[in-house]
């Protein structure tokens, strides 16, 4: 059989085709990253370029000017599923593509809601857009544009974009807690001081226990680690409460597959009972005279 | 699998623990499933009866969840009507909390069944209805 140039245009289509069908490479591979806060979740699904050699970028393969999408191919997306706050700027919640305008100092992030826009098709100004300065810093590299969370806290989390010897960093505000609160008078049927041991050990420990403005609160004289000396309960359902950890007077940690719940008889809590997942007693709290 | 009520302060330094490795994911979820509603629990079926419910021959080597079966062979009619917490609700032929100890017998080794099983068993002996029974289940696993 002769090698014809037909064989051979029906060798490279019959390779293409089966390349096709089951090399998926790309040059810039998507990633992503998430984050939850306090119940919020924070997403960054995002195609990943390489630097490749390329110098400048900001300012050279990227001209100043630019609205650029943060990645490559279909434009990076940020999805909150609360109303937050970006750099102090309200966004709903939604899906939203991202881009940014690179200038030699002052960037300008455009958050828009329409999510599903290929890199080439720079959206123009829009009322429905969020839009908001930001000054990049000088990092080491990255060769891969990375969108990591850098920190977090109770209150939010700093989600930053670095590529290429530039990074941006977008400080994320999420919703306050909110523990519902104690119906009047409630929270007096709790109050007092209790002993309070586990099952399996003889130690005891005490827990002085006080109604405030609609919470409950606690301090715990013998807790596993500091964190949990002064605790909050939050309700669960009527005498039902997990356990918060205070720090510095905000909600720091919840236990929420622990439940205490307290034994009340006429109208005064006379003990309590901590429950573990599987709603076996792990411990047990008598009140104090 | 080991796991009895002798965990007591080790569970919950496990549950400290657990909770911080996902950051503070914890707080709003706390307080938000006080605001749940109920997630369509199913109907009791009629004459239903704990005949399926795996025998005690089954549970050798789950010994600590043996207490969690026999509550509920007392009350298949009270926990046919209750949905599963665990995920397990949609895994095909699953029809209440019963399906949990029947068949492969998950509740064996899932601590969320077995949990939600005993507190149906522990509300039911202190006179509570399915409705009630449904609330707190909802509260505590939803």
């Amino acid at each position: 059989m002769r090698w014809t140039r037909g064989w051979s245009l029906a060798a490279i289509a019959l390779l293409a085709g089966t390349t096709a069908g089951q090399a998926q490479v790309r040059a810039s591979e998507r990633g992503g990253a998430f984050q939850v806060v306090n119940g919020t979740k924070i997403t960054v699904e995002y195609s990943r370029p390489l630097v490749r050699g390329r110098s400048p970028m900001f300012g050279g393969q990227i001209p100043w000017g630019e609205v650029w999408t943060p990645g490559a191919n279909w434009a990076t997306t940020l999805e909150v599923d609360h109303d937050v706050t970006v750099n102090g700027h309200a966004l709903a919640t939604g899906k939203y593509s991202v881009w940014m305008e690179v200038q030699p100092k002052e960037w300008t992030v455009i958050l828009d809601p329409r999510a599903k826009l290929f890199h080439i098709a720079h959206p123009k100004p829009d009322s429905a857009q969020v839009r908001f300065p930001v000054t990049p810093s000088d990092v080491d590299g990255p060769e891969v544009l990375t969108w990591s969370f850098t920190s977090f806290s109770p209150t939010g989390t700093t989600l930053q974009m670095a590529w290429a010897g530039t990074a941006v960093a977008l400080d994320i505000a999420v919703p306050p807690v909110e523990i519902p609160p104690l119906a009047a008078g409630v929270g007096e049927r709790y109050a007092g001081r209790y002993k309070m041991w586990w099952v399996s050990e003889s130690n005891q420990s005490v827990l002085a226990v006080v109604a405030k403005d609609g919470r409950l609160l606690g301090q715990w004289s013998g807790a596993p680690f500091p964190v949990w000396n002064n605790l909050t309960f939050v309700p669960v359902a009527e005498d039902w409460f997990d356990l918060g950890a205070m720090v510095d007077g905000s909600l720091y940690d919840v236990v929420t597959d622990v439940v205490f719940e307290f034994a009340v008889t006429d109208g005064r809590a006379t003990g309590f009972e901590i429950r573990g997942p599987t709603d076996l007693v792990i411990g047990r709290g008598s009140r104090l005279p | 699998m080991k796991h009895s009520s002798n965990c007591s302060r080790r569970h919950f330094l496990a549950a400290c623990c657990g909770v911080a490795a996902v950051g503070v994911a914890g707080p709003l979820w706390a307080a938000a499933r006080v605001a749940h509603g109920d997630p369509a629990h199913p109907t009791p079926r009629p004459g239903i009866t704990a005949a399926r419910v795996l025998p005690d021959s089954e549970l050798v080597d789950y010994s600590s969840c043996q207490s969690a079966f026999d509550a509920i062979r007392e009350i298949p009619q009270i926990v046919d009507g209750i949905r599963c917490h665990c995920g397990c609700a949609e895994i095909p032929g699953f029809y209440s909390l019963l399906s949990c100890y029947e068949g492969a017998g998950m509740a064996r080794i899932c601590e969320i069944c077995q949990g939600q099983g005993r507190l149906a068993a522990r509300l039911h002996k202190a006179g509570k209805t399915l409705d009630e029974i449904r609330a707190s289940v909802d509260a505590r696993y939803g």
